[in-house]
Formats: C-alpha cells, structure tokens, sequence
C-alpha cells in the first residue's frame, strides 16, 4: 500500500509551547483515521501542516508532494473542511458552486446540485442566512462533488445538533468513502466517529501516544472490570490505567494477553474512547 | 489558468459589492444632476473658449467618478487580504488549487486595472447619456441646446485614459503597500499603513533633522495631481472674457498632458517597490492561515 501522507518528526513551536514535538506518523491509501487528542494536543497544527497552511520542521510528504511549496497543486486532491463557518458570510449558494467549478478541475456542478436538491438551501441565499447546519450541508456538497483522494476533517461537526450530525458523518461513509479515498479527522466527540475509523492517532502535548489500525486494538489492548476481590491480583498484572467505576475497577492492560485475565472479571476490548481517556490519563 | 484568473475576478466583485456599486451609484447622480440642472456654455465666449470650456467640463464632471475610485481603492487594497482572515474564510479559498499568487495577482488587476478601466467606460458612457439628455431637454424647450465637439470629446477621453494608465502606475506602489499591510495586519490595517511612515518620519525628523521621507512621501502622494490643477486653476479663471492668445485649448490641454508623466524615471522606480511589495505579500499569505 502507498502512503499518503508520511510525517517524519514534525516540529512547531509557538512562544515556547511545543504543538508539535517530533510527530512521526503514515496514513495509507483507502483508511480513515482519526487524529484524537485534548485542547491544544497540536491536532489543528498537525492538519494544518499536512494542508500546506503552516511552516513546520521536519519532512512531510501528501501525496507525494511537499504540501509547503506545493499547495495549490496538492489541492487538487485534497478537499478540507474546517470546523464550521469559514464559508464567507457574504457568499450565495450559486456563487459557491460558481467558484469551485471555475477554480477546481475535479468538481462536478451536476453532483454538488443533485446534494443541495436534498436540502433545503436555496441558490440564491446567502451564507448568513444559514444555520450552520445548513452551511456545513453547503460545504458537504462541494466537498462530495469534487473527486479528490484524500479528505481533511477538522472538528467538522463543531456546533451541529445531533441530527445535521448523524448525517454528516452518514452521507460521508455511504456517498463519499470508498477504497481508493482517504478521510483524516479530528473530532472531540469519538464515540460518534469511533465505529467508522479504521486508524486511530492519538496526539498528547504534541506527541504521538498511541498509533494503530482499530483491527490491532484487540491484540494490543484489554480492558478488565474486577470486583474489589480481585482488585490486588489483577493490579498486580501491572495496568497501565485504572478508573473506578460503580464501586469496580475498570483497568486497561497493553501488551497482556487474554488468557493472562480471563477469571479475574469481566473482560472486553476498550472502545476507543475509554482507551483515549486510559492514555491521556495514564502518567 | 485563464479560467481560474476569472473567476478569481468574479469572486472579488461578489465580496466586495462597493467595487461596483459606488461608482454605479456615483453615476445615477450624476445623471439625475442632468436632468435637473443644467450648464450653458454661453455665447460670450469666442468658438475656441467654448471647445476649451467644454473639454474642462468633460474633465470635470469625470472627477466624481475618479475621486469615487481613488477611494474604494483604497478601501479595497486594504481590505482584500485582511478580510479572509478576519471571518475565517481563508481556510475555505486556501483548501482550493488557487496558488498565493494567482490569488494576490487577481486582487491587484482588480484594483489597477479592471475597476479604473470600469470606472473609465462608466464615465464615458455617462457623459454622453449627460450630452444627449441635455440635447432631448432642449427640444423640450427646458435648456438651450447642447455644446458638442467631437474632437475636442475624442481628445479628452484619449487624454483621460492615458491620464488614466499615468496615475495608475504612479499609484501603484501606494496600492501594493496596502495590500500588503492587508495580507500582514492582524488587525487595523489602515492604522498600520498610517502608523509606521509617520513614527517613520518623526524618529528622522528628531534625530536626524531631516524630512526626506517625509518628501518622498508627498512627491508620490501628490505627484501626478497638483501641477496639471493649478495650472486648470489658472486656466479657467483665464477663460471667460476676450481670448487674447486664441489657444486656450491648446494650453488647456497642454496643462493636462500626462504623457511627460512616462518620462519620468520616478514613475517606472515607483513601479519596482510595487513589485517588491506584491512580492512580498504574495509571500506573506503563503504563510498565514486563520490565526
């Protein structure tokens, strides 16, 4: 498999506050892979790295381009959707598709219109008019009308009610993701995104903490929920996490395996949430 | 590429509505001034006063349009790079195979190029609709019959367009120096385009007592304009009464001449430091995002 994007040991400081502290990471052709991480973990600068829109030390290939000198035309492949509203307020919905059409090889007008037909937005109205939901719609259709390999999602649903939110991320997997397109987003809220990841990245103070494809999870990582009986026994199995939860203790393992824990409580594989909050928690 | 330079084009007219709507707006009351007022060229005046004061009043009733441009240009180089960040919206125009350039090239032949020469064809057609109303409220008996020359008409909008192209070089380095405060500022532009030629000129006032930026300054700002107006000044108080020299045309025209304007080595230096500038915000916008 091609990479399409290989980061090696990405550096960004702002006033002495490192973003990014020697982020090493590839993203495959045909994955969709979430960057996770808390405020200021450096998941916007990394985004931003990738898109060309920030100076960086270390090497970054997209695509197999330099996204520093070579923006516009990696942009020709790469579609990106910040958090919402930064389509200009003053922006109608014709002119949007007016723009991209003049501007963007790779767009189909006929699809973006076939998108907004399902919608309630009308050509004439004007961005700010628009709840946001709607403008994350509008955004959407360019975004699905342009042929492009690999997707940058940036906190996409920030501010959406439940429903403009579900389909976001429906319409994503069913009218736009297929085997050969890349989708890379940052979310904080992962139980929504959790079941359609293929790739996590967690990102903690600038640096990468955990890796993986969501298949390996299972082999690399267990999560034990022991009555207090057996909290010293499992304890002493050396987990790198532990909470309480409703008088149990809830422990995660790495590197153990099944058969090690089995007996002493419940067992299952952590979802990626709770195995984001066991790494960003653990010291 | 000559696709994307279009609609680049398009998509600043979309955002910034003034572009065409001042000067549109400029020229309904201009033309609403025609149809209540009116300007006689009297008889008094010999044949050649009349053509020279009809060439004057062609300039003149240009100037509304012209001061109205000299002001959202000014508005819009200051605005065309700062306002994408300031709502955002950069995130959207940089996700786009636009490159910095073609975008910060597209913003400056909108400013020096395709709104003058707007404004231009706007006022030529104005001042005709200006003639020809005139000429219909004279049927009507409301206002005696237009004054009209055609050469003298085709002389004065050659000289304006040439003026036109003069005053628009001359500028240029003003125009480019906005536009790159705009794409650097994080915040009031027009305070950081003001502010550091003036700190500027009273740190070398003070410590060097001297004033030459502060000439430098002047020279460009009003360079092009004040000869050619007080020359105007001169002439129009000359013109009514006996003409004694029988070419007030000619001296009229004479004083308006911008073509020694090309001669001027200042003119094409004035041309380099705009590059420079537009070099320089090109580079700037290549590295700034939302923040």
């Amino acid at each position: 498999m091609t990479a399409v994007i290989e980061a090696r040991n990405l550096r960004k400081s702002y006033r002495g506050h490192h973003a990014l502290d020697g982020v090493s990471f590839a993203v495959d052709a045909g994955r969709i892979v979430g960057l996770i991480g808390a405020n200021g973990a450096g998941k916007t600068t990394a985004l931003k790295a990738i898109l060309g829109l920030t100076d960086f030390e270390g090497d970054l290939t997209v695509l197999g381009r330099n996204p520093r000198t070579q923006r516009d035309d990696l942009m020709r492949d790469v579609c990106f959707i910040a958090d919402v509203a930064v389509l200009p307020k003053w922006l109608r919905v014709s002119q949007a598709l007016d723009y991209v059409q003049g501007v963007h090889p790779r767009f189909s007008r006929e699809r973006a219109e076939d998108f907004l037909r399902k919608t309630d937005l009308k050509p004439a109205s004007r961005v700010r008019e628009l709840s946001r939901g709607m403008v994350t719609q509008l955004h959407l259709a360019l975004i699905l009308a342009i042929d492009a390999r690999l997707l940058v999602l940036d906190e996409p649903t920030l501010g959406l009610d439940l429903l403009y939110r579900r389909q976001f991320y429906d319409i994503l997997l069913n009218d736009y993701f297929d085997k050969e397109r890349t989708i890379l987003l940052t979310t904080h809220q992962v139980e929504e995104v959790e079941h359609l990841l293929t790739d996590v990245l967690f990102l903690r103070q600038g640096r990468v903490t955990l890796a993986t494809q969501v298949e390996a999870i299972p082999e690399q990582y267990l999560q034990l929920t022991v009555g207090p009986d057996q909290v010293a026994r499992a304890r002493s199995l050396k987990p790198f996490y532990e909470r309480e939860v409703f008088g149990r203790v809830a422990m995660f393992f790495e590197g153990r395996a099944s058969s090690e824990l089995t007996g002493l409580g419940d067992l299952r594989t952590p979802s990626i949430s709770d195995l984001f909050v066991a790494k960003m928690q653990a010291t | 590429m000559l696709q994307i330079l279009k609609t680049q084009v398009r998509r600043e007219f979309w955002e910034h509505r003034a572009l065409w709507m001042a000067p549109l707006a400029v020229a309904a009351l201009m033309l609403l001034g025609a149809l209540i007022g009116h300007v006689n060229i009297g008889l008094a005046y010999t044949p050649e006063q009349r053509k020279a004061l009809f060439g004057v009043l062609l300039w003149g009733f240009s100037m509304p349009e012209y001061l109205t441009l000299g002001i959202i240009m000014w508005m819009y180089a200051g605005e065309c790079l700062y306002g994408e960040r300031r709502d955002r919206s950069i995130l959207f125009w940089k996700s786009m195979p636009v490159s910095d350039s073609q975008t910060v090239l597209s913003k400056l032949l909108v400013a020096c190029v395709i709104l003058p020469l707007g404004v231009y064809a706007l006022n030529l057609v104005i001042g005709l609709l200006t003639v020809a109303i005139s000429e219909a409220r004279s049927w009507a008996g409301q206002v005696p019959s237009a004054y009209w020359d055609t050469a003298t008409w085709l002389r004065v909008q050659w000289m304006t367009l040439v003026g036109l192209v003069a005053v628009q070089l001359w500028y240029a380095p003003i125009i480019a120096f906005l536009m790159m405060v705009s794409a650097w500022a994080r915040r009031n532009v027009q305070l950081w385009v003001f502010l550091p030629p003036l700190v500027a000129m009273v740190v070398e006032r003070i410590v060097f007592r001297t004033h030459y930026l502060g000439s430098i300054l002047t020279y460009r700002l009003d360079g092009v304009f004040m000869g050619p107006l007080l020359t105007v000044l001169t002439e129009l108080k000359m013109a009514p009464g006996p003409d004694t020299s029988g070419t007030t045309l000619d001296r009229a025209f004479a004083a308006f001449d911008p073509s020694p304007a090309f001669a001027n080595i200042d003119l094409w230096l004035g041309l380099v430091v705009a590059a420079v500038f537009i070099v320089v915000a090109i580079r700037i916008r290549q590295y700034r995002d939302d923040t």
